[in-house]
C-alpha cells in the first residue's frame, strides 16, 4: 500500500486536469502490484465472479495494469453457442445455467464481469411476454455485451437499439404512425434509451453532479423530444419483413417471418396508399430531439436512427452517467467525484482522441486511484456484494462441478438456483423484473447509510427476507450433507477442507483464506473455531460445511472493499 | 444489537427442531402473547384496529379501459362511448379488429350512472353495487391545481418528470411531489400514529413488495415479509441454539457501515420472526381461519394473490401484536402496456379483480370488515389514443378504494372529457388530473387516524387544494 499511496499523492498534487487512470504509472514507478492476498482480493472481487488462488498469483506476479491488459486480450467467451449445443431443451433456464458455467470457468472474466455490468444497464428481461420463449435471442442479446464490453458505446447502443430483443421489450419494433386512426409513435424506447442507457434524467457535470438552474435541476429533454425521437425511430421491422421489391406491403409489416438473431431493418413504402395504411411505416416529416438537435424532414428510418444516437452519444452527460454505473456496478456504491470524472473523462476521451472507447473506460474504472486505496482512502468505501457473486465465488474456488446426478437429467433440475437464480438470490442474468434493473443507483437505504448521505443500490433487494433467505439457501446448499446440490446443482470439491476437519482452526483459516482473503473479523474467526471445534470430530463435513457458511455469510463476506 | 435471552432462543429452536411445527407456533406465539399481554395494561391511543393496504399497480394502469362510458348519445363528452372509441381507436373495449367496428354491450352497468365497469371485473362491480366499492376519479401527482391554458402558457408549477415510471411512482408514494425527502406518505402517517400503538416493534409498515418508498419515514421504516410470512434464521437441529447463538455473535462483528447495516436487517428479521411466525401458524390453515369457499376463492399460482393471502393473514393475528394501527403495500406488474394492451390488460384487469374479491371476503371472514380499507395507487394512467398496439404514459387516472368504512357505490370526482386534445388533454389524451395524490393520501389518512390539526403537516402541498377530505370514508 505504501507505494500505492505516493501514487495517488502524485496524482492528486499534478495531475488531477489530466484524464486517464495510466497518468498513475507514468512518473517513473514500476507496475503496481498488491502488496497482500486482502489487497489481490479486494481487486479481484470487482473484476472477475470470484478470485481463485491462481488469479491471486497470477496478479500479484504480474501486477495490475498486465493483469487487466492479458484479461482484455481474451478472446471474449460466447454464451450463444453454449446455449445451442443443449440441443433441443434449450430454454431460459439453460440459459442460465450457460451464465453460470460462463462466470465460473470463462478465462476472461474481466470481460464476462463487464457484460454482466453493462446488462444490468443496458436492461431486457425474459419475464417479457414476448421475449420468454427466446431464450436464443437473450444469449445472442448478451454476447452483443460480451462482444462489445471492451468497445465502442456507440457501436453497443446501435446493436442493442436494433436488436429484436430490445425492439420487443420497450416496444420500438414496428412502432409506427396512422393518423387516420390517430395512432402515434410508441414512446417507450425513446423514453427509455434517455433516461436509462444514455443521458439520464437532468444535467451532469463531468464529475457525476446534477446541473442546477435557481436551485432546480435541469432536466435533460422534455416531453417533446420523448415524441420527436418516439418518431424517429418508426418503421423498423424483422430483418427480411421486406421480402423482396423494397416495398414494404402491409401484410409484409403485419405479419413479417419471425428473424430473433439478426438486427431490425426497417420495412419501407415505396408506394403509399393513404388511408388504407400509413403512408410510410417511417415517420417522414422533420423532428426535435434532445438539444434541440433537428432531424430533417425525409430522413430514412436508418438515417434518423443514425442521427439521433449520434446526438445522444455526443450529449455530455454519457460520460459522468455511465461512470456513476459502472463504477458502482463494479467498485463503489458511492465513488467520489474526481473519480466519476477522471472515468468520465477516458470515456470522453481515451488518450488517443476516441469517444466511448468502453475497454479504456472499463479500464479506468479498476486502475483508478481510488480504486486501488479503497478504504485507505475512505472509510465507506465499497459496495454491497451482488448476492448472485456468493454462490459463483464458492464455484470457482471450489471448482464446482454440476453434480452427475442432476446433469444427465433435464427434468430434475427445476427449479435450482442454476437454473431460476432469482428465486434464491433476488437477481439472474437478463431477468430483471423491470428495465429500472433489480434495484436503482441512487437507492439509499433509510437509516445510517442514508442519513450519511450515501447511496446503496443493493440495498433496495436487501430486505429483511432476501438477506435471512440468502443465509438460509447457503446453510441448506452447504450443510445438508457435505453438500448436497439439490438447490444449486452444484457440486463444490472440497476433499481439501475435509482433510483439515480434524483441525478447526487450521479449518477455519483455510477457509478465511479461500474466501476472504484472511480477512475475517478475529472475534468471528474465534466464534467459528469454537464452535467448529463443538462439532464431533467423526463428522468432518459437518466441520466444513459449517466453516463455508459462517464464512460466507459474515459481514466481512457481505461487503466488497 | 438487542441481546436474546438465551432461554427463548432455546425454547424456539426445541420445539421447531423436534418437528413440532404447529404446536411450536403456538407455543411461541403464546410466549410472545403472555410478553405483550402484561404490557398491554397500559394506555392505548386507539380502541380499535384499522389496516390501510395499498395494492400498487406497477407500470402505469390504463384506468380509461377500467371505468367506461357505455352509453351513446348523452351529450357528455366525459360519458359517451362514440367519444370514447373516436379517441381511443384500436384500444377501446369493445372493438373488433376482425371488423373495425365498435359495440359497448359488454361494459358492465354502475348503478346510477352513464359509466359501466370493464368486463373482466365483475366482482369489484359487485362490491361497488353493494356499497363496498368507491371509485375516484382522475387522481394524479399535482403541486397545484393546473389548467391546460397555464399550462400551454408555461410557468404552471408541475411535478418534476411527469411521465416517467420512476419519478412518478417516487411522487405518488411521497403524496408532496415537490418534497426532496425520501419519505413516503404511509412513512409520514406512521411517525405520527405508531406512538400511539401498544406497540412499535414489529414496524406497523409491513411490506410484501420488498423496498419500497411509500412506507418510510423519518422514524418507522418498513418490514419486508414474504408471501409465506416473516423468515427467520433457518439453523436446522440445533437443540442448544449453538449455531444461531454463533450466527447472531458473528453478524455482531461488523465495523464496515454497510455490513452494520446489513446485520441490522438480519437482526431485525429474527426479532420479528420470533414475535409473528408462531402466532400465524397456529392459525393454522386457510381453511381453517377464512372457511373453505374464502380459501378457494385465492387462487394458486399467482404471486399477487399470494401476497393478499398473506396480509389477510397478518390481519387475523392483530390481536397478538397489539399493534392497532398497520399498513401494507401488495403489489401487481405488468401495467405498462406499451405492446399487446388488448391481449395484456384484461388479463391483469381479470387478476385483480380475482385478488381484490377473495381479499374482501376474507376480510369479512375475520369480522374486520369496517376496519380495512383497501385502495389502488398506479404512478400514472395511460395516453388515451393508441401507439399501435399498446398505450404509453399518461398522467391522471382513476383508483378503486375497498372496504366497509367505504361510502361505496359512488364515483367520487370529476369524470374528465375523453375528446382527443379535448379541455383536459395536455397531448394524446394525457389527462390532467383532478384530484391530487394529496387530496386521495389525505381523505384515507384521515379515516386512519391523522387529525386535521396534523394533515397539513403530513401533506404540506394539501392546503393547495379545495378540498381536504374527498369524502369517500365514512
Amino acid at each position: 500500500m505504501r507505494r500505492l499511496l505516493c501514487a495517488v499523492l502524485l496524482v492528486v498534487a499534478g495531475a488531477q486536469a489530466q484524464a486517464g487512470s495510466d497518468l498513475i504509472f507514468s512518473a517513473g514507478f514500476e507496475p503496481i502490484s498488491p502488496d497482500t492476498n486482502a489487497e489481490a482480493g479486494a481487486f479481484l472481487w470487482r473484476a472477475t465472479f470470484g478470485p481463485t488462488a491462481s488469479d491471486i498469483n497470477d496478479l500479484e506476479t504480474n501486477g495490475y495494469e498486465a493483469w487487466v491488459d492479458r484479461q482484455m486480450s481474451l478472446p471474449p467467451t460466447l454464451h450463444l453457442p453454449q446455449l445451442q449445443a443443449f440441443g433441443e431443451s434449450q430454454g431460459q433456464g439453460e440459459r442460465q445455467r450457460v451464465w453460470w458455467n460462463t462466470a465460473q470457468n470463462a478465462p476472461d472474466q474481466f470481460r464476462q464481469r463487464a457484460a454482466f455490468a453493462l446488462s444490468q444497464i443496458l436492461v431486457v428481461s425474459d419475464l417479457n411476454g414476448d421475449l420468454e420463449g427466446q431464450p436464443q435471442a437473450l444469449a445472442a442479446y448478451y454476447d452483443l455485451l460480451v462482444t462489445n464490453a471492451f468497445g465502442n458505446y456507440r457501436d453497443l447502443l446501435e446493436a442493442v437499439t436494433l436488436t429484436p430483443v430490445m425492439g420487443h421489450y420497450l416496444s420500438m419494433f414496428r412502432s409506427t404512425r396512422f393518423a387516420a386512426d390517430s395512432i402515434e409513435p410508441d414512446e417507450n424506447y425513446a423514453r427509455e434509451i434517455m433516461q436509462l442507457f444514455s443521458i439520464g434524467l437532468e444535467e451532469l457535470n463531468i464529475d457525476g453532479s446534477v446541473r442546477t438552474q435557481g436551485g432546480n435541476p435541469i432536466p435533460t429533454y422534455d416531453q417533446d423530444d420523448i415524441v420527436g425521437l418516439a418518431e424517429a425511430f418508426t418503421g423498423w421491422n424483422f430483418a427480411g419483413a421486406d421480402q423482396n421489391d423494397g416495398n414494404c406491403e402491409w401484410w409484409e409489416w403485419r405479419w413479417p417471418e419471425q428473424n430473433w438473431l439478426e438486427p431490425m431493418e426497417p420495412c419501407q413504402v415505396t408506394d403509399p396508399n393513404p388511408g388504407e395504411q400509413p403512408d410510410d411505416y417511417h415517420v417522414r416529416t422533420a423532428k426535435t430531439i434532445v438539444g434541440g438537435v433537428v432531424l430533417p424532414a425525409g430522413q430514412s428510418a436508418e438515417q434518423d436512427m443514425q442521427q439521433a444516437l449520434n446526438t445522444l452519444f455526443n450529449h455530455p452527460n454519457v460520460g459522468p452517467f455511465l461512470a456513476f454505473r459502472l463504477i458502482q456496478r463494479l467498485v463503489t456504491s458511492n465513488p467520489s467525484p474526481q473519480y466519476i470524472a477522471r472515468v468520465a473523462g477516458v470515456f470522453n476521451d481515451n488518450g488517443s482522441g476516441v469517444r466511448g472507447d468502453l475497454g479504456a473506460v472499463f479500464r479506468a474504472v479498476l486502475l483508478d486511484p481510488d480504486a486501488l486505496a479503497g478504504t485507505a482512502g475512505n472509510a465507506t468505501f465499497g459496495k454491497l456484494r451482488e448476492p448472485m457473486f456468493f454462490q459463483t465465488q464458492l464455484n470457482r474456488v471450489y471448482n464446482a462441478q454440476i453434480s452427475p446426478e442432476f446433469a444427465n437429467n433435464p427434468d430434475c433440475c427445476w427449479p435450482g438456483a442454476i437454473y431460476a437464480p432469482e428465486r434464491f438470490f433476488g437477481q439472474a442474468a437478463l431477468r430483471s423484473p423491470s428495465v429500472f434493473n433489480f434495484f436503482k443507483p441512487n437507492f439509499a437505504q433509510p437509516g445510517p447509510i442514508e442519513a450519511q448521505g450515501l447511496v446503496s443500490p443493493e440495498f433496495e433487494i436487501s430486505t429483511e427476507t432476501q438477506v435471512v433467505g440468502i443465509a438460509n439457501f447457503f446453510f441448506d446448499t452447504l450443510t445438508w450433507g457435505a453438500p448436497v446440490p439439490w438447490q444449486t446443482q452444484h457440486e463444490l470439491q472440497i476433499g481439501s477442507l475435509t482433510a483439515l476437519a480434524g483441525n478447526p482452526t487450521a479449518l477455519v483459516d483455510r477457509v478465511n483464506q479461500d474466501l476472504l482473503y484472511g480477512a475475517l473479523n478475529p472475534t468471528a474467526r474465534q466464534i467459528i473455531i469454537d464452535r467448529i471445534s463443538d462439532i464431533r470430530p467423526d463428522n468432518p463435513d459437518q466441520r466444513v460445511a459449517e466453516a463455508l457458511y459462517y464464512i460466507i455469510t459474515s459481514p466481512q463476506s457481505v461487503v466488497q472493499q | 444489537m438487542k441481546k436474546k435471552t438465551s432461554a427463548r432462543l432455546t425454547r424456539r429452536n426445541l420445539f421447531k427442531a423436534a418437528g413440532f411445527a404447529a404446536v411450536s407456533g403456538s407455543a411461541l406465539g403464546t410466549l410472545g402473547l403472555l410478553q405483550r399481554a402484561q404490557a398491554a395494561a397500559t394506555q392505548k391511543g386507539f380502541s380499535d384496529y384499522r389496516a390501510l393496504v395499498c395494492v400498487r399497480l406497477d407500470g402505469g394502469m390504463d384506468s380509461y379501459n377500467m371505468l367506461l362510458p357505455r352509453l351513446t348519445g348523452t351529450g357528455n363528452p366525459a360519458t359517451d362511448y362514440n367519444v370514447y372509441t373516436e379517441t381511443r381507436s384500436n384500444m377501446s373495449v369493445g372493438y373488433d379488429d376482425a371488423s373495425g367496428t365498435f359495440n359497448p354491450s359488454s361494459i358492465l352497468t354502475l348503478n346510477n350512472t352513464d359509466m359501466g365497469f370493464s368486463p373482466e371485473m365483475p366482482g369489484v362491480r359487485g362490491l361497488y353495487q353493494s356499497g363496498d366499492v368507491a371509485l375516484v376519479s382522475n387522481v394524479g401527482t399535482m403541486i397545484e391545481p393546473v389548467t391546460k391554458a397555464q399550462i400551454e402558457a408555461g410557468g404552471a408549477a408541475l411535478p418534476a418528470q411527469l411521465f416517467s415510471h420512476s419519478d412518478q411512482s417516487i411522487q405518488w408514494s411521497k403524496a408532496w411531489s415537490d418534497s426532496q425527502l425520501n419519505r413516503g406518505w404511509f412513512g409520514r402517517v406512521a411517525d405520527l400514529i405508531s406512538p400511539l400503538n401498544t406497540f412499535q416493534s414489529p414496524s406497523m409498515n409491513v411490506s410484501v413488495v420488498g423496498s419500497n418508498l411509500l412506507q418510510v419515514g423519518n422514524l418507522v421504516q418498513p418490514y419486508s415479509i414474504s408471501t409465506d410470512g416473516p423468515i427467520g434464521i433457518q439453523t436446522g437441529w440445533d437443540p442448544n441454539g449453538d449455531r444461531l447463538t454463533a450466527v447472531e455473535s458473528i453478524i455482531a462483528t461488523s465495523s464496515n457501515l454497510f455490513a452494520q447495516e446489513y446485520s441490522r436487517v438480519k437482526e431485525r428479521a429474527q426479532d420479528n420472526y420470533d414475535l409473528i411466525a408462531g402466532a400465524l401458524e397456529a392459525l393454522g390453515t386457510d381453511e381453517e381461519l377464512f372457511g373453505a369457499a374464502v380459501a378457494n376463492s385465492f387462487p394458486t399460482e399467482s404471486f399477487f394473490f399470494d401476497q393478499l393471502r398473506i396480509v389477510a393473514r397478518m390481519i387475523a393475528v392483530r390481536n397478538s401484536l397489539q399493534v392497532e394501527r398497520q399498513t401494507f403495500v401488495v403489489e401487481l406488474g405488468g401495467f405498462d402496456t406499451h405492446d399487446a394492451q388488448l391481449a395484456n390488460l384484461p388479463a391483469l384487469m381479470q387478476e385483480l379483480d380475482t385478488g381484490l374479491t377473495a381479499f374482501n371476503a376474507a376480510i369479512d371472514a375475520l369480522g374486520v370488515h369496517n376496519n380495512v380499507t383497501t385502495f389502488t395507487q398506479t404512478e400514472f394512467s395511460r395516453t388515451l389514443n393508441s401507439n399501435g398496439n399498446g398505450t404509453d404514459h399518461g398522467w391522471g387516472g382513476h383508483q378503486i378504494v375497498m372496504g366497509g368504512a367505504v361510502n361505496g357505490g359512488q364515483i367520487f370526482g370529476q369524470l374528465p372529457d375523453l375528446t382527443l386534445d379535448g379541455p383536459e388533454d395536455i397531448d394524446r389524451g394525457r389527462i390532467i388530473p383532478a384530484l391530487s395524490v394529496e387530496q386521495y393520501a389525505a381523505t384515507l389518512a384521515s379515516w386512519f387516524g391523522v387529525t386535521n390539526g396534523d394533515m397539513d403537516t403530513v401533506f404540506p402541498n394539501l392546503g393547495n387544494f379545495n378540498q381536504s377530505n374527498l369524502g369517500f370514508m365514512a
